[in-house]
């Protein structure tokens, strides 16, 4: 049953993406995909907390917290910026792989 | 109401293909390289389709692109990846692995678009 449950986990956590896009892109008019960072950087915080608390089992773990962020959507932006504004570009790549990592950290610090 | 539709559906299936993946690799993080790997490929040929052939109705762009492989890639267990090979102390391992996925991922956002390209010549 559990690719059942991390198929709710992940309807769940893409569609909280999807309205966290929709939102983020009215108010923010720069060239730079926030929407994506903000999704990214909240759920490597839920999977640090998740990784402290043993696990938080397929439906949160694998299923929401693995749809909620996003890896394609990421890379795609990236290459995307690199043809207009290379340096931006490298600042998301840093950026995201920087505060995710620290995010994790932080969220695993707050439940061990 | 369509598009959320198509989001949940699509991210339903694409959430299960990477956790099927996951348990044929026993969840190790040569499972999420490639489920990042092989969805940025896809990413990259649909959204290069798509620009050249704007066919498709909008929801099925979502179940797609935003659904079906917004959810097979993650970047949150990429980053609890990296945060174990640095509390184990494998900082070649870190290394490798946090920038070669990088490294892969946008190469293959490139392959993708070329291969989409090259299939609306033929």
């Amino acid at each position: 049953m559990d690719w059942f449950m991390i198929a709710v986990g992940g309807g769940a956590g893409a569609w909280l993406r999807y309205v966290t896009a929709l939102g983020v892109n009215r108010f923010n008019k720069l060239s730079f995909p926030v929407a994506t960072l903000v999704v990214n950087l909240l759920g490597s915080f839920l999977m640090g907390m998740a990784y402290g608390a043993g696990d938080w089992g397929p439906v949160v773990s694998t299923g929401f917290l693995g749809a909620l962020t996003t890896f394609s959507t990421f890379m795609y932006e990236a290459f995307e910026l690199a043809s207009t504004k290379l340096w931006l570009s490298v600042g998301y790549i840093v950026i995201s792989i920087v505060f995710g990592l620290l995010m994790v950290l932080v969220g695993y610090m707050i439940i061990v | 109401m369509k598009n959320s539709l198509a989001v949940i559906s699509g991210g339903a299936v694409g959430a299960s293909f990477r956790g099927a993946l996951g348990t044929v690799l026993n969840g190790s993080p040569i499972a999420t390289f490639l489920v990042n790997v092989i969805g940025s490929i896809l990413l990259g040929f649909f959204y290069q389709h798509v620009k050249s052939n704007a066919r498709l109705s909008d929801p099925s762009k979502k179940f797609i692109a935003t659904g079906l492989l917004g959810s097979f890639t993650t970047f949150s267990t990429y980053s609890l990846d990296l945060l174990v090979y640095l509390k184990e102390g494998r900082f070649l391992a870190l290394g490798l692995y946090g920038g070669g996925s990088i490294l892969a991922g946008i190469l293959s956002v490139i392959l993708g678009v070329s291969l989409a390209k090259k299939v609306r010549r033929l």
